[in-house]
C-alpha cells in the first residue's frame, strides 16, 4: 500500500517538478534580460521616462510560428523587444483565430502591457480586433493585413506589400521574356494570404505581356520536397525546351525546382525568378540560375513590429500601415540586404 | 465445354480480383497514356519510381509495424529531424560518413523509445496512437530547434551522400531495400513471429516469444527506415526542412493499404506495399501531367484509394465464399 | 480496532479512486501547482477562456469517443469540419442564417452516411475510409471556395458571437447540452448500450440479435453532424471559414477521448472521461501561454506530457488489476 502511494507520490512529483524547472528557466531567463535591460535601460534612460523597475511585457501569437519565414520573424521581433527594453513572449497560434483569442484573452488576464497580432487569414480577423480594442492596450498587427471591414480600427499593421511583391515578380518574368514565353509557376499554400495576392497580380501582369503559364494552380505547401516533385514532372510534361522561366513564391521552393532542374541538366538552362531572402536565393542569383528575387526580409518586418508599438506604448504618433521596405533584388543589389 | 469456360471466367475473375490494385494501376496508366503522349515513357516511370522511393522505404517500416498490430505516426518528424540533422553535420563540416551515422542514429533511437515504451506498458493500437503522436511532436519540435526553423541549404560536394540521391541510385536502394524486407517477412523466424505477435499478442506471450523484444525491434526498423528515407530526401532535394516529412506518416499508411495489408494486423506483405506505394505515385503523377489542378486531385485521389481497397474487400468476400462451397 | 479498520477501508477506497483517476489526479495537481504559482490562472475571465476554447472541438471529441466506443474512428471530422465553416458562411451569404444552419448540419450529416455506408456496408477499414474522404472533402471544400478564406457580416451572427453572460458565451453552453445528452444516449437507452455491445465484441454482438451495421453506421453519422455543428459554432466566434480551419481536429478528439481513459480497441469508455481529457489539452494550453513557455518549447513539452500520461495511467491500471 505505502509503496503504491510512493507510487503515486513520486509520479505527481516528477509532473510538478518539471514545470517548476520550466518557470524557473523562465525566470532565470528573466533575471538575465533584466540585467540587460538595466544596462540598455541606462543607455537610453534620457529618451524613456519610464522608472518602471520591471520592463513593460508585450505578447504576440504569430499564427505561423513554425514556419521557415517566421524563424528570422520571430527573432527580429525578439532582438528588437530587447534592445527598447521589454519582454517579450511569441507563442505559436497554429492557423486558428479561436486558439489566437484565447491566447490573447490568457495573456490579458496575466497582465502583459502590449500585443502583437500576426493574423492566420484576412477572413477570420474582425472578433479577434474587436478583442484586442476592448482590452484597451495598445497593439499592432504584423505581416498580414486585416479584413477591410474592421481595419479602420486598427492602430497600426506592420506588413509587406504582397501585391507589390507579385508584381516584383513578374515584371522581373517580363523583362526577361519580352516578346512573351511560356513559365510554370509553383505557389505556397492554397488559401494563404500571401499566396493568392501573389498569384493575383503575377497572372494580371503575365496576361498584359504574353505570358503563358503553363500548369494550372499546384500547391506545394512551401516544401522543398514537394515542389522538387512537381517540377520533375513539369520537365516530363512540357519537355525542358517549352519551359522558359521558372516562377517560385519563396526560396524553399525555388530550393527544390533547383534540385529537379539540376538533376535533369538544367540547372543555368532554365532560369527562375522567385521572393524571399533566403540563402539559396543569394547563391542562386550570384551562380546565374535565378534572375533576381523581390525582398521580404523577415527579420526587418519583426523588428518593425515592434519599434512601432513602442511608439505606441509611448504614445506617440504611428503610421497606420507601416510597409515593410521590398523591391526588387538583382546580382547588383546582393551585398545591400540580409539573406537567412 | 461449358465447364472448362465456366472454370475459365472463373480464373479470369480471381486474377482480376487477387490483383484488383494491380488492374486499377494498369487502368490509369493506359488512360493516360492514350491522352498525354509525354507519359509513357522510360524517363517518366524512372522518374515517377524515384519519387516513389522515399515514401516507399517509410512504408516498408511501417508494414513492419502494421503486421505487428499498431502503427507509428512519428515516422514524418524523424524523415525531418535525421535530414536537418544530416544536412548540417554536413554544412558544419563533419563528414558524410557521420551525417549518415547521425541520420541513421536519430532514426533507430526514436523507433527503440518508441517500441520500448509500447511494448512495456502492453500497448495496443490506442497506446501505439498516443505515444507515436507524442513522439511526432517531441521530433517535430526537436527538428525545429536543430535547424532554427528555417530551410537550410546543403553544402554537399559530389560524392557519396549527393550519389545517393542520384539517377536511379534511389530506385535500387529501395528495392533492395523492399526484397530484404520481404525476405525477413516470409522467409524468417522473426517474420513469422511478427505475423503471430500481430494476430493475437497473448497467445505469442504464452507461446514463450519474446514479445518485448521483438515489438521494440519493428519499430526501430520502421524508425531507421524512416531516417534513411531523411537522407534520400535531403540527398534529391540538396536542402532541409524542418516539417520537410509532414504527413509521410500518412501517406505510408497510405500506401500499406492501398496495397492491401490489414490494418487489424498479423498479415500482409512488403510487395503488396510497394504495389500500393506506386499505384499512389503513379496516380499523382499521371494527375500532374494531365495538368489536374490541386482541389479536383484530392477528390480523385482519395476515391482511387477507396476504389481499390474497394477492389480488394471484394476479392476476400469471393474467396470466403469459394472457401465456404468448396467445403459443401 | 475498529477505527483503524474504518480508516483503513477509507484509505483503500481512496486509493483505488485514485489509481482509477491517475490522470485527473494529475490534472488536479497540476491546476493546483498553477493555482498556486500564477494567480491569473484562477480568474473567472481564464476559467470562462479555458472553457471555451475546449469546447468547439470538445463536441467533437464526444462525437469522436462515441466512434471509439463502437470500435470505430474517423479521420474526416477535420476536413467535414473545415468545409462546415466554409459551406455555412457562405450560405450565410447568400440564404440566410437559418437555411444555412440546417444545410450545414445535412452536409455533415451526408457525409457521414458516405463513411458509415462504405465502412458498415462495404466492410472498409474506417482509417482507410475516413483518411481518403478526409482528402476527397478538402479538396471539395478548396473547390467551393477556390482556396480564399471567407467571412461575413450578417449582423445576427456577430450578435449570436457576442451573446455573453458573465463570461459565459454560447459554445460552452452547447458543449455542456451535448455532454449531457451524450451521457444520457450512451447510459440510459439501448441505444447506448448497443453501441457498447457492437464495440466491445462485434460478433457476439451481432449473434446475441443486435444490427450491429446500423450501429457502425450512425456512429459516422454523429461524427459528421458533431463536426458541422462544431464548425458552425466556430463560425459564431469567429464569422470566418476556411478549408484550412481544424487541420488537428481529428487527431486532438482522438487524443482527448484516449487520454480520457476510452480505449481504441473499443467497448468501453465514456464522454464523462473525455472531458477530463479535454480539460488536459486545454489547461496545459492555457498554462503553458501563462508561464511564459514559447513556441517550439510548447510544442516540446505538450508532446511529453502526451507520452507521460498515457504511460502513467496504463502502468497504474495495470498495478491496479
Amino acid at each position: 500500500m505505502k509503496k503504491k502511494w510512493l507510487v503515486i507520490m513520486v509520479v505527481a512529483l516528477f509532473i510538478v517538478s518539471l514545470f517548476v524547472g520550466c518557470t524557473e528557466n523562465e525566470t532565470s531567463s528573466d533575471s538575465k534580460e533584466k540585467t540587460e535591460n538595466v544596462a540598455t535601460e541606462e543607455k537610453a534612460e534620457e529618451k524613456t521616462d519610464e522608472k518602471a523597475d520591471e520592463p513593460l511585457r508585450i505578447f504576440m501569437s504569430n499564427a505561423y510560428y513554425t514556419a521557415p519565414y517566421c524563424a528570422p520573424l520571430n527573432e527580429g521581433v525578439n532582438i528588437e523587444a530587447e534592445r527598447l527594453g521589454y519582454e517579450i513572449q511569441i507563442v505559436d497560434g497554429e492557423g486558428s483565430a479561436d486558439k489566437q483569442l484565447a491566447q490573447f484573452k490568457a495573456a490579458v488576464a496575466e497582465g502583459y502591457d502590449a500585443l502583437i497580432y500576426f493574423p492566420a487569414d484576412e477572413a477570420s480577423t474582425p472578433p479577434v480586433v474587436d478583442y484586442l480594442v476592448s482590452t484597451g492596450l495598445p497593439w499592432v498587427v504584423l505581416n498580414t493585413t486585416v479584413d477591410p471591414a474592421v481595419e479602420e480600427l486598427v492602430p497600426s499593421t506592420i506588413a509587406s506589400d504582397f501585391r507589390d511583391i507579385g508584381s516584383n515578380i513578374a515584371q522581373m518574368a517580363v523583362d526577361y521574356l519580352p516578346d512573351g514565353g511560356n513559365v510554370v509557376y509553383i505557389e505556397g499554400a492554397a488559401g494563404s494570404s500571401y499566396t493568392m495576392q501573389l498569384t493575383e497580380s503575377i497572372y494580371s501582369t503575365f496576361e498584359e505581356n504574353n505570358i503563358t503559364i503553363l500548369n494550372d494552380h499546384q500547391y506545394s505547401d512551401w516544401d522543398p520536397g514537394k515542389s522538387m516533385v512537381m517540377m520533375e514532372d513539369f520537365i516530363t510534361k512540357y519537355g525542358a525546351e517549352n519551359i522558359d522561366l521558372v516562377v517560385c513564391q519563396d526560396g524553399g521552393m525555388w530550393q527544390g525546382a533547383l534540385a529537379a532542374l539540376d538533376a535533369a541538366g538544367l540547372k543555368g538552362k532554365v532560369l527562375g525568378v522567385a521572393a524571399g531572402n533566403d540563402l539559396i536565393i543569394k547563391e542562386s542569383i550570384i551562380d546565374g540560375s535565378l534572375l533576381g528575387t523581390s525582398i521580404q526580409d523577415p527579420f526587418v518586418e519583426g523588428g518593425l513590429g515592434v519599434s512601432t508599438l513602442d511608439k505606441l506604448i509611448k504614445g506617440e504618433e504611428a503610421p497606420k500601415w507601416a510597409v515593410v521596405p521590398g523591391g526588387l533584388c538583382l546580382i547588383d543589389d546582393i551585398e545591400k540586404h540580409k539573406w537567412f | 465445354m461449358l465447364k472448362i469456360q465456366d472454370i475459365k471466367g472463373k480464373y479470369i475473375a480471381n486474377v482480376l480480383r487477387s490483383y484488383g490494385v494491380l488492374i486499377a494501376l494498369i487502368i490509369i496508366i493506359i488512360i493516360t497514356s492514350i491522352i498525354e503522349t509525354n507519359f509513357f515513357t522510360i524517363g517518366n516511370f524512372i522518374n515517377i519510381i524515384r519519387q516513389v522511393s522515399i515514401i516507399g522505404i517509410v512504408a516498408c517500416g511501417m508494414t513492419f509495424v502494421i503486421i505487428s498490430g499498431a502503427f507509428d505516426l512519428s515516422v514524418g518528424s524523424i524523415v525531418s529531424l535525421s535530414g536537418v540533422v544530416a544536412i548540417s553535420t554536413i554544412n558544419n563540416g563533419g563528414g558524410e560518413a557521420l551525417a549518415i551515422i547521425y541520420a541513421l542514429l536519430i532514426g533507430v533511437s526514436v523507433g527503440f523509445v518508441n517500441g520500448i515504451l509500447i511494448s512495456l506498458i502492453n500497448g495496443k493500437m490506442g497506446e501505439a496512437f498516443i505515444i507515436t503522436y507524442g513522439t511526432q511532436t517531441v521530433v517535430a519540435a526537436l527538428a525545429l530547434f536543430a535547424s532554427g526553423g528555417l530551410f537550410v541549404a546543403g553544402r554537399i560536394k559530389p560524392g557519396i551522400y549527393k550519389s545517393i540521391g542520384k539517377g536511379i541510385v534511389p530506385i535500387v536502394i529501395f528495392i533492395v531495400i523492399a526484397i530484404g524486407m520481404q525476405f525477413i517477412l516470409t522467409k524468417t523466424k522473426f517474420g513469422r513471429q511478427m505475423c503471430f505477435i500481430g494476430g493475437n499478442i497473448e497467445a505469442a506471450k504464452m507461446s514463450g516469444i519474446r514479445v518485448v523484444a521483438n515489438r521494440t525491434a519493428y519499430f526501430m526498423i520502421s524508425g531507421l527506415l524512416a531516417g534513411f528515407a531523411g537522407i534520400v530526401l535531403t540527398s534529391r532535394v540538396i536542402s532541409s526542412n524542418p516539417a520537410g516529412g509532414m504527413g509521410f506518416e500518412l501517406d505510408a499508411i497510405a500506401a500499406v493499404v492501398v496495397g492491401g495489408t490489414s490494418l487489424l494486423g498479423g498479415n500482409g506483405s512488403i510487395v503488396k506495399t510497394v504495389l500500393g506505394a506506386i499505384i499512389l505515385g503513379v496516380m499523382r503523377n499521371a494527375l500532374n501531367v494531365l495538368n489536374i489542378t490541386a482541389y479536383p486531385q484530392m477528390m480523385v485521389t482519395g476515391v482511387i484509394i477507396i476504389l481499390s481497397v474497394s477492389l480488394d474487400i471484394l476479392n476476400r468476400k469471393a474467396k470466403e465464399k469459394e472457401l465456404a462451397n468448396e467445403k459443401l | 480496532m475498529k477505527s483503524y479498520s474504518i480508516t483503513n477501508d477509507i484509505n483503500n477506497k481512496l486509493v483505488i479512486f485514485l489509481k482509477k483517476r491517475a490522470v485527473t489526479v494529475l490534472l488536479l495537481a497540476f491546476i493546483v501547482f498553477m493555482v498556486i504559482s500564477k494567480p491569473s490562472f484562477y480568474s473567472w475571465g481564464n476559467i470562462t477562456n479555458i472553457l471555451t476554447e475546449m469546447s468547439v472541438y470538445g463536441i467533437v471529441a464526444f462525437a469522436m469517443t462515441v466512434a471509439i466506443i463502437g470500435g470505430e474512428f474517423d479521420l474526416s471530422a477535420s476536413s467535414i469540419f473545415g468545409w462546415a465553416t466554409v459551406f455555412f458562411i457562405s450560405i450565410t451569404n447568400t440564404l440566410g442564417l437559418i437555411p444555412a444552419f440546417f444545410l450545414t448540419l445535412i452536409s455533415g450529416i451526408l457525409m457521414g452516411m458516405v463513411n458509415g455506408f462504405l465502412v458498415s456496408k462495404v466492410k472498409l477499414n474506417a482509417f482507410v475510409v475516413t483518411l481518403a474522404t478526409m482528402t476527397i472533402i478538402k479538396g471539395l471544400t478548396f473547390f467551393y471556395t477556390g482556396g480564399s478564406p471567407i467571412n461575413t457580416s450578417n449582423e445576427t451572427l456577430i450578435a449570436i458571437g457576442a451573446f455573453n453572460v458573465a463570461g459565459i458565451t454560447l459554445t460552452p453552453i452547447i458543449f455542456v447540452i451535448a455532454l449531457i445528452v451524450f451521457i444520457l444516449i450512451l447510459a440510459k437507452t439501448r441505444f447506448g448500450r448497443n453501441i457498447y455491445a457492437t464495440g466491445g465484441n462485434y460478433h457476439v454482438a451481432k449473434l446475441t440479435g443486435i444490427n450491429v451495421d446500423y450501429y457502425k453506421f450512425i456512429i459516422f453519422v454523429i461524427v459528421g453532424f458533431c463536426s458541422a455543428l462544431a464548425g458552425i459554432l466556430l463560425c459564431v466566434r469567429v464569422q470566418a471559414g476556411s478549408a484550412l480551419y481544424g487541420k488537428d481536429l481529428a487527431l486532438y478528439a482522438v487524443t482527448a477521448t484516449v487520454i480520457g481513459g476510452t480505449s481504441l480497441s473499443g467497448g468501453n469508455g465514456g464522454v464523462a472521461k473525455t472531458v477530463i481529457g479535454l480539460l488536459v489539452m486545454s489547461v496545459l494550453f492555457n498554462a503553458l501561454t501563462l508561464l511564459g513557455v514559447e513556441g517550439y518549447f510548447q510544442q516540446l513539452i505538450r508532446g511529453i506530457v502526451l507520452i507521460a500520461v498515457i504511460i502513467i495511467d496504463t502502468v497504474i491500471k495495470k498495478k491496479n488489476k
